[in-house]
C-alpha cells in the first residue's frame, strides 16, 4: 500500500499532504511513493530521523539556524526528476550535452545539500557524488553549466583553434570553405567519443546518482513533514509493545484548521477539544448525542494511524500507537452517490471490504461510523449486532459509532459525555449497556431549529413514555 | 543617434513582424551582428505554439547568427541541432511542444534555431529568468499572430517589420501601417487612473468624478451584454482589463457622452478592433489610453514580397515615415547606412 493510494481514505490525510511545503516535485513524488511501513524497525527509524529533524530545526536550533535553512530549501527547489536521463543512462544510450548538464547539476547539488545538511547539524546522509561532479567538471570550476570542454581531449582543442582561426571572429559560418567543413566534421566526431566516454564512465556511478537524487527527494519530505510538526503542533508517537493504541489529546489538524479559518474571518470562535482514546485488539463502540464528535474521532484515529506508518508527526499531545498491518475505513461520504450506488448499497459493500479484511489475517484497525444507519432501526440493530458478533476475538482493532441500542458485553462501550449546561462536552467515557443517549432534540434546539416541530416531537416522546 | 547607438541604450527589446516575410529575421540578424561584441544579448523567440504545419517540417523558424558571449534559448530539439558551440547554463521549467526550453551561453559563434516560451506569460518569465545571467539586453523575437509577445509587460520596447508582404499596394502598406502604429504609440492614461486600474486582470471597471471605483461584475468585456446599466453615465474612464472589441468600442463610441469618457486598456496588445470602427471612434472624438506603453524604437520595410512584388523602398521609407513619425528603415538595401 503506496501513500498515492491512501489519499482518498476520507480520514483528511490528502488535506496533511497538500499541506506539506515541498520544495521540489521529485519530493512530492517520492513522498507519494512511500509504503504504508509495518516492520518496527522501519517505522522507528523513519520515527526518530524525523524528531531528530524537527528537534534540530525547531528546539534546539537558535535564529542562525534560519538562513541555513533557507538556503538549503532554495537548493531544494532547483532538485529535478531526472529518471529519465538515469534511465537512458541505465541503457548504454549516449547522453547529450543536456543529459550530462542534469547529471552535473545534480552532482553539484548534492554537495551543496550536504554542506548545508552539515551546517545545519541534520544527521541526513547525501552521498558524495564529487567523482561525478569531476568527470563533468574536467576544468575543476563547480559552474553549473555544461559543454564537451576542450580539456577533455588535447586533439579537441586542436581543432577547435583551427576552427577559429578559420572563422576569424565572424560567427557566420563560411561554409564553402571544404577545410572548415572538415574541421567541424572532426570537431563532431571527437565530441561524439567524448561523449561516449563519458556516458559509460557516469554509468559506473549510475547507482549513487540515483541514491543522490532520492536522498535530496527525501530531505525535502523530511523537512517538510518536520515544519509540518511545528506548524500543527504534532507529536512523535511511540511505538506500543503491548498492542494497546493510546491517545492523549487528540485532535484533527483539518477541524482545527476549519475553526481557525471561521474565526478569522469574522465567523463564530470554536476550539477544538482534544480527546484522549485508548483501544487494543478489540471492539469499541461509540455511542452518543449528534455533534458530539463521535465521526472525527474516527476520522482521527485512522488518520493518526496512517500518518503513524507513513512516518509524520501525529496529531495528538502524546501518543503510542500499535502497528497494524491494514487499515480500514467505512465512514460515509458523497463517494457511494458517485458511484451510483444507494447509500444502503454502499455502506453494506463497504462493511463487506473489511470483513474481507478481516478474513485475511491481518492485524488491523477497522473505523465504521454508524453501520446499518440508513435502515429500519429493528434490521439495523441485528446488522450492527451481528457484525460485533464477527468481529471478536480476532485480531484486530474495531472502532465503531452508533445510535443503536446493541446488547452484549463482548465488547467495549464509550460515550461522548454529551452536553453539559448547554455545552458539548467531547469526551469520551466508558459506558455500560442500555445507555443510549437522547439527546438529539436538545442539540437540535441549540441549533435554533423550528421549536414548534421539535416540541411536537418532545410531546409525542412523553406520550410513549407515559 | 544611430539605430544601433540607441538600441544599445534599451534594456529590452521586442521584433514584431505585422506579416511573414517582412524581413524580422533579416532585421533580428542585424541588429545581432552589429552589436558590439562587448554588449551581450540574451535572445530567445515566441515558441511554435501546438501542432503547425510548420513544426512538421521543421523550417518554421529561420535561422539566426549568434556570436561569442550570447546567451540564447530554444527547445531541447533545436538545441541538439544548433551549429555553433555553446555553454549550456540553464533548463528552464518551461516546456514546449520541442521539448524543454534551455538556456546557453555561446562560445563559439554560427547559428541556431531559435523557439522558446509560446506563450506571453512564459516570456514574461523568461526575461525575469535570464536576468540572473545579466544581460545588458534581452531580445524577444515575437510573432505576428500573438502580438502579445510584443507586450509591455515583456519588453520596453518595440521593432515592427512591415512590408510588400503586408500588402502589395504602398498607399494600403502604410495606411494598415500607421494604423497598427497608432495604437502602439497610444499615450497612457491619467496617472489616477493607472494607479486605480493596475493590477486588475479581469472584468470591466469604471471611475466616477469622486473618484469612485465602479465594478461592472462581468468577467470581461465580450460579456458586455450584461452590463444593463449605461457605463458612461457616471464614469470619467471605463477600463477593460482583457481584449477590446470591435462590440466595445462601439459601444463607447455611441455614447453621448463619448468625449467625457477615457477608454483604457493595459497596453496596445490587448486591442482587437478593426480599423474602420477604430476612425469613427476617433471622429466621434473618443479617447483611448494604456497604462504601460511601449516604446517604438523604429519600423523596419522590406519592399519586396515573396510573390514578387517590389515596391520603390525610397518612396516607401519616405511614405511611412511621414505617416508613422518614428524612423524607418530598408534594412537590407540601406544596411550600411544606418
Amino acid at each position: 500500500m503506496l501513500l498515492k493510494e491512501c489519499l482518498d481514505i476520507p480520514c483528511g490525510l490528502r488535506f496533511m499532504v497538500d499541506e506539506l511545503q515541498l520544495q521540489s516535485s521529485y519530493g512530492r513524488s517520492r513522498l507519494l511513493q512511500s509504503p504504508f511501513m509495518t516492520e518496527k524497525g522501519e517505522i522507528e527509524t523513519s520515527l526518530k530521523r524525523l524528531g531528530d529533524c524537527f528537534r534540530t530545526l525547531y528546539v534546539d536550533g537558535d535564529g542562525k539556524a534560519s538562513s541555513a535553512l533557507a538556503s538549503l530549501k532554495h537548493r531544494l527547489m532547483c532538485l529535478r526528476d531526472i529518471s529519465g536521463t538515469l534511465d537512458r543512462l541505465g541503457r548504454d544510450v549516449i547522453l547529450d550535452d543536456v543529459d550530462l548538464f542534469e547529471v552535473k547539476y545534480l552532482a553539484l547539488l548534492a554537495g551543496n545539500v550536504a554542506k548545508d545538511v552539515k551546517a545545519l547539524g541534520l544527521a541526513v546522509e547525501i552521498p558524495d557524488l564529487a567523482q561525478v561532479v569531476s568527470i563533468l567538471d574536467p576544468e575543476g570550476m563547480k559552474i553549473e553549466s555544461f559543454y564537451v570542454y576542450d580539456a577533455y581531449s588535447k586533439e579537441l582543442g586542436r581543432i577547435r583553434a583551427d576552427i577559429r582561426k578559420l572563422q576569424g571572429l565572424s560567427p557566420d559560418l563560411k561554409l564553402t570553405s571544404p577545410r572548415l567543413l572538415e574541421l567541424l566534421e572532426k570537431e563532431r566526431l571527437v565530441e561524439r567519443d567524448i561523449r561516449e566516454d563519458l556516458s559509460h564512465l557516469l554509468k559506473n556511478h549510475l547507482a549513487e546518482i540515483k541514491a543522490g537524487m532520492d536522498a535530496m527527494g527525501d530531505l525535502d519530505v523530511l523537512l517538510a513533514k518536520a515544519l509540518q510538526m511545528k506548524m500543527m503542533g504534532l507529536c512523535i508517537p511511540e511505538i506500543s509493545d503491548d498492542s494497546i493504541t493510546s491517545y492523549k489529546a487528540m485532535f484533527h489538524p483539518y477541524v482545527v484548521r476549519k475553526y481557525e479559518s471561521q474565526a478569522a474571518v469574522g465567523g463564530k470562535k470554536r476550539t477544538f477539544m482534544p480527546v484522549d482514546l485508548q483501544f487494543g485488539l478489540e471492539s469499541v463502540t461509540i455511542i452518543g448525542a449528534n455533534m458530539g464528535g463521535k465521526t472525527v474521532a474516527l476520522k482521527m484515529t485512522a488518520l493518526n494511524q496512517l500518518l503513524f506508518q507513513f512516518g509524520f508527526g501525529v496529531a495528538a499531545k502524546s501518543a503510542a500507537i500499535d502497528i497494524k498491518e491494514d487499515i480500514r475505513v467505512c465512514i460515509g461520504d458523497d463517494q457511494d452517490l458517485s458511484s451510483g450506488l444507494s447509500s444502503f448499497a454502499g455502506e453494506v459493500k463497504a462493511i463487506d471490504n473489511v470483513l474481507k479484511g478481516m478474513r485475511t489475517g491481518n492485524r488491523m484497525l477497522a473505523l465504521i461510523d454508524e453501520p446499518a444507519r440508513t435502515t429500519n432501526p429493528i434490521e439495523g440493530t441485528a446488522l450492527v449486532t451481528a457484525l460485533l458478533n464477527i468481529l471478536k476475538d480476532k485480531r484486530i482493532s474495531v472502532l465503531m459509532t452508533t445510535h443503536y441500542n446493541v446488547p452484549g458485553d463482548f465488547f467495549r462501550r464509550l460515550k461522548v459525555r454529551g452536553l453539559v449546561d448547554g455545552k458539548m462536552d467531547y469526551t469520551l467515557i466508558e459506558t455500560s449497556e442500555g445507555e443510549i443517549p437522547h439527546e438529539a432534540i436538545n442539540v437540535a434546539r441549540s441549533l435554533d431549529i423550528d421549536p414548534v416541530w421539535l416540541g411536537e416531537a418532545e410531546k409525542i416522546l412523553n406520550e410513549n413514555k407515559d | 543617434m544611430s539605430f544601433i547607438g540607441q538600441i544599445q541604450n534599451l534594456k529590452s527589446l521586442s521584433i514584431v513582424g505585422l506579416e511573414k516575410n517582412t524581413g524580422k529575421t533579416v532585421c533580428l540578424n542585424y541588429i545581432l551582428e552589429r552589436l558590439p561584441s562587448s554588449f551581450h544579448v540574451a535572445v530567445t523567440s515566441i515558441g511554435i505554439d501546438g501542432e503547425s504545419k510548420d513544426q512538421v517540417t521543421g523550417t518554421a523558424k529561420p535561422e539566426i547568427i549568434l556570436k561569442d558571449g550570447t546567451i540564447f534559448s530554444t527547445s531541447e530539439v533545436f538545441y541538439a541541432r544548433r551549429q555553433l558551440l555553446a555553454d549550456l547554463l540553464e533548463i528552464t521549467s518551461e516546456r514546449s511542444s520541442l521539448g524543454r526550453i534551455v538556456t546557453a551561453r555561446v562560445v563559439r559563434g554560427g547559428k541556431v534555431m531559435l523557439s522558446g516560451p509560446s506563450s506571453a506569460q512564459g516570456l514574461a518569465r523568461w526575461v525575469q529568468g535570464v536576468e540572473k545571467f545579466s544581460p545588458d539586453l534581452t531580445i524577444v523575437d515575437g510573432a505576428l499572430s500573438r502580438l502579445s509577445s510584443a507586450s509591455p509587460v515583456i519588453s520596453e520596447s518595440l521593432i515592427l517589420t512591415t512590408g510588400a508582404a503586408y500588402s502589395a499596394d504602398l498607399a494600403t502598406l502604410v495606411r494598415r501601417t500607421k494604423f497598427i502604429v497608432e495604437l502602439v504609440r497610444l499615450e497612457r492614461a491619467e496617472e489616477k487612473f493607472r494607479s486605480a486600474f493596475d493590477g486588475r486582470e479581469k472584468g470591466v471597471w469604471g471611475m466616477d468624478k469622486e473618484g469612485n471605483l465602479i465594478d461592472f461584475q462581468v468577467e470581461s468585456s465580450l460579456a458586455i451584454d450584461k452590463i444593463k446599466d449605461d457605463l458612461t453615465g457616471r464614469c470619467e474612464a471605463v477600463f477593460v482589463a482583457g481584449a477590446l472589441t470591435d462590440r466595445f468600442l462601439g459601444l463607447i463610441s455611441d455614447s453621448k457622452r463619448v468625449k467625457e469618457i477615457e477608454l483604457v486598456v493595459s497596453d496596445f496588445t490587448k486591442i482587437f478592433v478593426n480599423e474602420q470602427n477604430w476612425r469613427i471612434f476617433l471622429r466621434k472624438g473618443g479617447r483611448l489610453r494604456v497604462l504601460r506603453r511601449s516604446k517604438l524604437i523604429a519600423v523596419c520595410v522590406n519592399p519586396v514580397s515573396p510573390r514578387g512584388i517590389v515596391l520603390d523602398s525610397d518612396l516607401l521609407c519616405k511614405k511611412m515615415y511621414e505617416a508613422v513619425g518614428v524612423p524607418v528603415y530598408d534594412i537590407v538595401k540601406n544596411g550600411e547606412s544606418i
